[in-house]
């Protein structure tokens, strides 16, 4: 089932883009990690899907109905930003009154559920400016939980925070994910972190949807190669397949031949030597997840 | 909406704002009393003209209308004629609305709401029931302080009462709905609180009021200062209501459209 659906989705700010054509989907029990660079769209586009903000053009859906559809909005739970929380109030009284605004009947109740599921069942009477982030990050969270959502929205719930907070964030949402089911959308610019959670990707670039991938294809396209640089790579591959048994392999312009298997630099070499194809470049190339996403994103710039 | 308003009003009545405002009404209301005490009994003026205080007055009838007062028309001298009632509830007002923006709470309202007029609508009724109480909270604090000082004022009719505290909650409501459509617009608090002390305190419409007066013009009875004074004006002496009223219904609507607008229209 689809969650979350967006078409040709569009914000213009004056004459800037800011969201252009995006097309998106995110399917029901995905973590899918939004991924682009500061400024890339990424919270423009939550916004849109909150109804936050107003799309110029195209269409969002979640649950199957337009985001304007009071259904949607109270099955989605939010986190864009900031936690959204009263700084000179204590964690149960911000979410007693988000309990009242949603016109919960347990809300007492479920507070304290939701605070001690977040690890501040024992915060007291203190005041949330006095949280450090990582607390506020997860009061936020309990927030966007209220109302039992079937989906949550969070815009960047890492940032700020150091590694144990976000270890901990980390361990809530795969618990929120696997234990009650709950689909995650959430964006980041730490692709370390979101490599650790998310089961699909979409990478966002000025604006526009560049990929979607899965976890497993993410996997197989990030992983080690063999980089050849032949005068004539489509012989080169095929003598490989045959003399070696190496199915997987791309080739690529300017006679570049990248080879998946695992095979031995030496051995290759050996072997087109004896075909009398020549070698100009022939080296393990080492590419990491991280690598992949900053050639979809453009750029290690604010990645 | 009605959600939205309970959860407003359980954040306002918890707010230390909502005390210390209303704390400032009570000492102006008490240094009024205090002084009007002083002035109209013979002994205490000229215990406070030997200690140095300057009376402009010595003439015994000017005394006398003071003690001839009625409560409201006393009231209304003390802290409603000069603005000062509407300046802290203005500024109530736009701390509560700017603080939703600032804190990001309002992402959680909006995001459950579609329509945003609930937004709007629970925050005016909030901002009206807070009105109400101060205006009777002023009443009976205005009551023991005059009781306390031994300042005595004729009682009214309880139609006159009635009057009073419709007539400010009137042009109350009006200026709320203009503090909501500011602190949507600019989510500012320093621009809120500017605005409060410069509209509702009277500042831009003497200003004005008096460059118009070069060409003849006077814009003050169409305004919401100007129906602060009108209905000092049908208190005191009897000038017309329904005229204050009606300005004040216009700027309601007016200012209300534009709060709405405003939401509307901008992203959150």
């Amino acid at each position: 089932m689809e969650v979350v659906r967006t078409r040709a989705l569009c914000k213009v700010y004056g004459k800037k883009r800011a969201v252009d054509e995006l097309s998106m989907t995110v399917h029901e029990g995905d973590i899918y990690g939004f991924i682009g660079k500061n400024g890339a769209g990424k919270s423009t586009a939550l916004k849109m899907l909150c109804s936050l903000a107003a799309p110029t053009s195209g269409e969002a859906a979640i649950f199957g109905r337009p985001v304007s559809d009071s259904v949607s909005r109270k099955r989605t739970g939010i986190l864009i930003e900031s936690p959204g929380i009263y700084p000179g109030l204590s964690a149960e009284e911000n979410m007693m009154l988000k309990a009242v605004c949603l016109g919960m009947t347990e809300g007492k109740k479920k507070t304290g559920e939701l605070l001690s599921l977040v690890g501040l069942g024992n915060a007291g009477k203190k005041k949330t400016k006095q949280f450090s982030m990582g607390m506020k990050q997860r009061l936020g969270i309990a927030m966007a939980l209220l109302g039992s959502p079937d989906l949550l929205i969070l815009d960047e719930p890492v940032n700020g925070l150091d590694p144990e907070g976000m270890a901990e964030v980390r361990t809530l949402l795969l618990k929120l994910n696997q234990e009650r089911g709950i689909t995650i959308l959430l964006s980041s610019h730490i692709l370390g972190e979101l490599g650790k959670l998310a089961t699909r990707y979409g990478v966002i670039r000025d604006g526009r949807m560049v990929q979607e991938i899965t976890a497993q294809q993410l996997e197989e396209n990030s992983r080690d190669y063999l980089h050849i640089r032949v005068d004539r790579p489509r012989e080169a591959a095929v003598c490989l397949e045959k003399k070696l048994g190496l199915f997987h392999y791309e080739v690529r312009p300017e006679g570049q031949l990248h080879i998946f298997d695992s095979c031995d630099g030496g051995e290759v070499s050996h072997i087109l030597t004896e075909e009398g194809i020549g070698i100009q470049e022939l080296y393990r190339h080492r590419r990491d997840m991280e690598e992949y996403f900053l050639e979809l994103m453009g750029g290690g710039e604010n990645a | 909406m009605l959600n939205m308003l309970r959860m407003d009003l359980r954040r306002m009545f918890r707010s230390k704002m909502f005390y210390i405002a209303f704390f400032c009404l009570t000492a102006a209301m008490l240094i009024s009393v205090i002084t009007l005490r002083t002035i109209t009994d013979p002994k205490l003026r000229q215990q406070a003209i030997d200690a140095g205080m300057t009376v402009t007055s010595s003439d015994e009838s000017d005394f006398d209308e003071i003690r001839q007062m009625s409560e409201t028309q006393a009231l209304c001298s003390a802290i409603y004629s000069g603005g000062f009632f509407f300046v802290a509830l203005y500024l109530v007002a736009v701390l509560f609305v700017c603080s939703d923006f600032s804190s990001g709470f309002a992402k959680n309202v909006f995001s459950f709401y579609g329509g945003r007029w609930r937004y709007f609508a629970g925050k005016m009724l909030c901002m009206l029931v807070v009105c109400s109480v101060w205006i009777v909270g002023s009443m009976l604090v205005f009551r023991l302080i005059c009781i306390i000082c031994g300042m005595r004022f004729a009682p009214d009719k309880a139609g006159v009462y009635a009057a009073f505290f419709l007539g400010y909650l009137f042009v109350g409501a009006a200026y709320m709905a203009q503090s909501i459509f500011l602190s949507v617009v600019f989510r500012s608090e320093g621009a809120g609180i500017a605005a409060a002390i410069v509209l509702p305190g009277g500042i831009l419409v003497v200003m004005l009021e008096s460059l118009l007066g070069n060409w003849g013009l006077s814009i003050m009875g169409m305004t919401l200062y100007g129906c602060t004074q009108g209905m000092t004006g049908y208190l005191v002496t009897g000038a017309s209501f329904m005229k204050s009223a009606a300005a004040a219904a216009v700027w309601l609507a007016l200012w209300s459209a534009a709060g709405l607008a405003a939401l509307y229209k901008k992203d959150i």
